[in-house]
C-alpha cells in the first residue's frame, strides 16, 4: 500500500493505538505482523522472499558468532551473499543479462534465443537485501553481535516504514532500538508529523505535479523542442528528488512517532557545491553502504590514486546497476564514477573544502558557481537515468542540442505556461524548504526555534498546497521499481 | 580553497544508536502546539473563504482548454450563475471544445442565446443534477440538446450510479441527504466541508489562478485551441489494442455513487423543462473498432440496446433522438478520433459543430430562421 493512500491512513490508525498500548515485546511482534501485512498488500507471494532472506541471514549470523574458524566463516558469509544476491540477481537482472548476452552473440554473428521469463520484480527487494547483507557482513567483521531473537531480527528486516524504499538501515543503528524500550515524546510527535507533512508536500504536490510533464517529454523526445526538453530535465531532477526524499521523510516521520529513529537519507543534495559533496547528501544510506561494503573492500584510496579512481568508478558503476536492469543505469553510474574520479584528481594535493555556509562574499560566489555547475552536471546524468533506452537518451540530448523551437513560438506560448509555472512555483517551494534546512543545518525547515505564527503559516501553506493538488493518477513512488 | 572560510557542519547522518532509553518508558500523548493550532485556524479560514467565494481562484484561461473550460463551467454551476440561453447544449468531453461563442456564432445568434455548458463525465443523471443546481438555465430554453456517450451507463446494472466527484461537486443538500446509506450520506455531506472526494478548488483552479486573467472569456480560450495545446491523449491516441472495451468504458465512466436511474433522470428533466422546450438526445458515433468490440460482447451489447430503449421509451413529442450508429453515419472516419470515444479538435469544431447546427435547424426551424 502506498503512503499516500486512504488504505495506509486506515492502516496507521489501527497500528498506532495498538502499538502504544503494548509492552515492548508485544510491540515488536505486533509491528512485525503489521509489516508483513503492509508488504503482503502488494503481493502476498513476495513475503516468501522476505522470509527466505530473514531466516537465512538470521541463521548465518548465529553460526558466524558461534565459530572462529576462518574457513567456516567465509563459507557462511558466502552463503548469505549467494542467497541475497542470488535472489536480487534473479528477480531483477535475469532478463537483462539474458537479453544482453543474446544481443552480444548476435552482434558477432551467432544466433541465440533463450526464452525470457516473465519475472515480477518484488517491491523493495533491492533495499531489504542490502540491509540484511550489511547485517551479516557486520557480524562477519565482528562489528555487530548476532541477534538472538528471530522476532527482533525479522522486524529489523521487514520494518514497514523503510522496507520498500529505504533508508537502508544498519543493524548497529536499528537493532538496538528494536531491542530497547521506546519512548515517544511531545518533541517526537511535533517533528515526526512535520516530517510527514513536508514529505507529502514534496511527493504529492511537487513530484506528482511535475511527473505529467516529464512523462510526456520522455515518452517521445523526438517530438519535443529544445526548450521544453531542457525544462523537463530540470523538472525530472526536482521530481526524482522530491519523490524519493519525500518518501524518506514520510518514513522517518512515521518511524519517529513509533519511537524509532531512521537515518537521514537526503541532506539538500542540490545545494552541493561539487559532486563529492552531492554524494554525501544524496541517498546517503546507499552511498554509505557502497562505501563501506564495496569501495573500502576494493581498496578505497589505500593503494594509490589510480586504484582509488578505479575503485570509485567500479563502485558507482555497480551502484548504477543497483537502480535497475538497464544499460542506462549502468551508464549513469559510470558517469558519476567518472565525475567523482575527476573531482578527486582536481583536488589532489589540496585540502578538501569543509561543507557549510560560506561566510564571505567571494566564498558565496564560489559556492553558487559550484552549485550551478554540479546541479547541471547531475541533471545531464538524469537524462540517462530516466530514459528507457540509450537511444532515447541520445535522442533526448540531441533534441536539446538542436536548439529547436516550434515554428513561430515564443516563451509566451501556452504550451510552456504550465511547465514554466510549475517549475517556478515548486522550485521556489523546494528552495525555501531545503534552503532553510541547509542554512540552519537542520532536518526540518521550521522548528521550535521559530516564532510560532511563522511556523503556523508555513504549515498551513503546506497543507493548502496538498489540498489544492489532486492526487496523481499513478501515485506510486519512483523508487518502488527498485 | 575556502575551507577556512566556511563553518563546519555537523555529521551528515546519524548512524549510531541513540543512548539507552529508560526502562518501562511510556508514550507522551501528543499535544497540539501553537504553530499547529495557528495552521489549522488559517486552513479553516481559507476553506471558508473558498467555500463562500469559489470563483476566487478561477480567473484564467490557459493553454490547457480542459482546465479552463472545466474550471470555468464548474464554477458558474456552483455559484448558480450558469447562463439561460434559448439553445442549451449539455455535452460531455466529446463536445467540450464547442465553446458557447462558437456555437452562437455558427447559429447566427447572440452569445447569450446559445450555450454549451457540458463538461467531462456527464450522463443524464448528471444533467439532472446540474439543472437542479441551476434552474434558471431552462427558463428561456427552447431546445435542450443532451449529448450522451453510450457506454457510460454500462457495467452499472441499475443505470443509476454517478461519478462521486461530480455528485459531490454539485449535488444540493436534499440529494446528499437522500443517499441510501448512512456511509454515503456521511461521505457526501462531509465532502461539503472538506472536499476529500470532489477536490473542489483543485489544480485546475490553482493553475488557473496563477495567470491572473479575467474569467469567462471563452473567445480568449479559442485562441489557444491549437492541436499542440490539446491534452497528451491527442498526440498519442490510445488504440484498443490489448485493452478490452470494458476497460475503456471503465476509464470513461468511473461511477460509484447511487443517484437516479437514467430513465428517471430524463423523465425529471422533461418534467422541469418548459412546456415549449424540445429535448434532443444527441449521440455522436464511437470509433468503429470500439463498436465492434462492444457488439461482440453480449453483455455490453445488451447494455447498449437497453440504453437505446431507455431513450426511445419516452412517448413525448418533445423528445427526439439523434443517434449515429457508426462513424459513416456522420461522415467521419476512424482517423477522426483521438481515442475510442473522442474526436480530434478539427472534427469537434468542424463536423460536430455542423451537426449541432443541423440538429438546431431541424428541431427549431423558427429559431434558425432568425426568430
Amino acid at each position: 500500500m502506498l503512503f499516500n493512500s486512504w488504505t495506509f491512513a486506515a492502516f496507521l490508525l489501527v497500528v498506532l493505538p495498538v502499538y502504544y498500548a503494548l509492552p515492548r515485546r508485544g510491540q515488536n511482534l505486533f509491528l512485525l505482523a503489521a509489516s508483513y501485512v503492509f508488504y503482503g498488500w502488494w503481493d502476498w507471494r513476495f513475503l516468501s522472499l522476505l522470509w527466505i532472506s530473514t531466516v537465512v541471514d538470521y541463521a548465518v549470523a548465529l553460526a558466524l558468532d558461534a565459530t572462529d574458524d576462518a574457513r567456516k566463516r567465509r563459507l557462511l558469509i558466502l552463503m548469505s551473499l549467494i542467497v541475497n544476491l542470488g535472489m536480487l540477481g534473479f528477480f531483477k537482472y535475469f532478463n537483462f543479462f539474458v537479453e544482453s548476452a543474446i544481443d552480444t552473440l548476435q552482434s558477432i554473428g551467432l544466433e541465440a534465443s533463450t526464452p525470457l521469463l516473465h519475472v515480477v520484480l518484488p517491491v523493495g527487494i533491492s533495499f531489504y537485501t542490502f540491509q540484511t547483507l550489511s547485517y551479516t557482513l557486520d557480524v562477519y567483521r565482528k562489528e555487530q553481535p548476532a541477534c538472538k531473537s528471530l522476532v527482533d531480527f525479522a522486524l529489523f528486516v521487514s520494518y514497514f516504514p523503510q522496507l520498500v524504499a529505504g533508508p537502508i538501515e544498519r543493524a548497529t543503528a536499528l537493532l538496538p532500538q528494536i531491542q530497547s524500550d521506546r519512548r515517544v515524546s511531545q518533541q517526537d510527535w511535533t517533528s515526526g508529523t512535520q516530517l510527514i507533512l513536508w514529505g507529502f508536500v514534496k511527493k504529492v504536490a511537487i513530484a506528482d505535479s511535475l511527473a505529467q510533464y516529464v512523462d510526456t517529454a520522455f515518452s517521445d523526445p523526438s517530438a519535443g523542442d529544445s526548450l521544453t526538453l531542457l525544462l523537463c530535465t530540470y523538472a525530472f531532477a526536482l521530481q526524482i528528488y522530491c519523490d524519493f526524499s519525500g518518501y524518506s521523510d514520510i518514513a522517518r516521520g512515521i518511524s519517529r512517532i513509533l519511537g524509532i529513529e531512521l537515518m537521514e537519507n537526503f541532506k539538500q543534495p542540490y545545494l552541493a557545491r561539487n559532486i563529492t559533496e552531492f554524494w554525501r547528501r544524496w541517498h546517503i544510506s546507499l552511498s554509505t553502504w557502497l562505501r563501506d561494503y564495496l569501495y573500502i573492500p576494493l581498496g578505497g584510496n589505500r593503494f594509490g590514486t589510480r586504484a582509488q579512481y578505479r575503485n570509485l568508478f567500479i563502485t558507482m558503476l555497480l551502484g548504477g546497476l543497483w537502480h535497475g536492469a538497464n544499460w542506462t543505469f549502468v551508464l549513469w553510474g559510470a558517469m558519476h564514477g567518472t565525475m567523482l574520479a575527476v573531482h578527486k584528481y582536481l583536488l589532489r594535493g589540496r585540502r578538501v573544502a569543509v561543507e557549510g555556509v560560506p561566510v564571505s562574499a567571494s566564498a558565496w560566489l564560489r559556492y553558487c558557481a559550484g552549485v550551478i555547475v554540479t546541479f547541471n552536471l547531475v541533471c545531464f546524468t538524469w537524462i540517462f537515468f530516466r530514459a528507457a533506452t540509450l537511444d532515447e537518451a541520445i535522442t533526448y540530448i540531441s533534441q536539446i542540442a538542436g536548439g529547436t523551437l516550434p515554428a513561430g513560438a515564443s516563451l509566451y506560448e501556452p504550451a510552456y505556461f504550465g511547465l514554466v509555472e510549475a517549475l517556478t512555483f515548486y522550485g521556489i517551494v523546494l528552495f525555501v524548504l531545503d534552503g532553510r534546512c541547509w542554512f540552519r543545518n537542520a532536518e526540518l525547515p521550521y522548528s521550535e526555534r521559530d516564532v510560532w505564527w511563522r511556523s503556523g503559516i508555513a504549515y498551513a501553506a503546506g497543507m493548502l498546497i496538498l489540498l489544492l493538488v489532486r492526487e496523481n493518477a499513478s501515485g506510486a513512488f519512483i523508487y518502488f521499481q527498485f | 580553497m575556502d575551507s577556512h572560510e566556511s563553518k563546519n557542519l555537523g555529521s551528515a547522518s546519524k548512524l549510531s544508536a541513540p543512548d539507552s532509553v529508560p526502562r518501562g518508558a511510556r508514550f507522551e500523548l501528543p499535544r497540539p502546539t501553537r504553530a499547529l493550532i495557528c495552521a489549522i485556524v488559517i486552513l479553516l479560514l481559507v476553506r471558508l473563504i473558498l467555500l463562500s467565494r469559489p470563483e476566487i481562484f478561477m480567473t484564467v484561461p490557459n493553454g490547457d482548454l480542459d482546465t479552463f473550460v472545466f474550471a470555468q463551467r464548474e464554477i458558474t454551476y456552483r455559484t448558480g450563475e450558469a447562463p439561460s440561453p434559448r439553445v442549451l447544449l449539455l455535452g460531455s468531453s466529446r463536445t467540450l471544445y464547442i465553446t458557447s461563442p462558437m456555437l452562437s456564432q455558427r447559429l447566427g445568434l447572440p452569445e447569450s442565446e446559445a450555450s454549451n455548458y457540458g463538461f467531462p463525465g456527464l450522463i443524464t443523471p448528471t444533467h439532472l443534477l446540474l439543472l437542479k443546481r441551476n434552474p434558471a438555465m431552462l427558463e428561456r430554453c427552447k431546445l435542450l440538446i443532451l449529448e450522451c456517450t453510450p457506454g457510460t451507463y454500462y457495467r452499472v446494472r441499475t443505470n443509476e450510479l454517478l461519478s462521486r466527484t461530480l455528485f459531490c461537486r454539485f449535488a444540493d443538500l436534499s440529494d446528499r441527504i437522500a443517499q441510501p446509506t448512512v456511509g454515503l450520506k456521511v461521505q457526501t455531506l462531509g465532502d461539503f466541508i472538506f472536499p476529500f472526494i470532489s477536490y473542489r478548488n483543485n489544480p485546475a483552479g490553482w493553475r488557473v489562478f496563477a495567470h491572473q486573467l479575467a474569467m469567462n472569456q471563452e473567445e480568449r480560450a479559442q485562441d489557444f485551441l491549437t492541436p499542440g495545446t490539446l491534452t497528451h491523449r491527442a498526440a498519442h491516441p490510445p488504440q484498443l489494442g490489448h485493452r478490452s472495451a470494458d476497460e475503456i468504458i471503465r476509464d470513461v465512466a468511473p461511477l460509484p455513487i447511487p443517484y437516479v436511474p437514467a430513465e428517471r433522470a430524463l423523465a425529471e428533466i422533461i418534467r422541469i423543462a418548459p412546456a415549449d422546450c424540445k429535448i434532443v438526445i444527441w449521440i455522436p458515433p464511437l470509433r468503429s473498432d470500439f463498436m465492434g468490440a462492444i457488439a461482440q460482447n453480449p453483455e455490453m451489447k445488451e447494455s447498449f440496446d437497453a440504453f437505446r430503449r431507455v431513450f426511445e421509451s419516452f412517448d413525448d413529442d418533445r423528445v427526439q433522438i439523434e443517434w449515429f450508429d457508426s462513424p459513416d453515419a456522420m461522415s467521419v472516419t476512424d482517423d477522426d478520433f483521438v481515442d475510442p470515444v473522442h474526436f480530434s479538435l478539427d472534427v469537434v469544431r468542424g463536423k460536430l459543430l455542423e451537426d449541432a447546427a443541423r440538429v438546431v435547424a431541424k428541431h427549431l426551424p423558427d429559431l434558425a430562421a432568425g426568430d
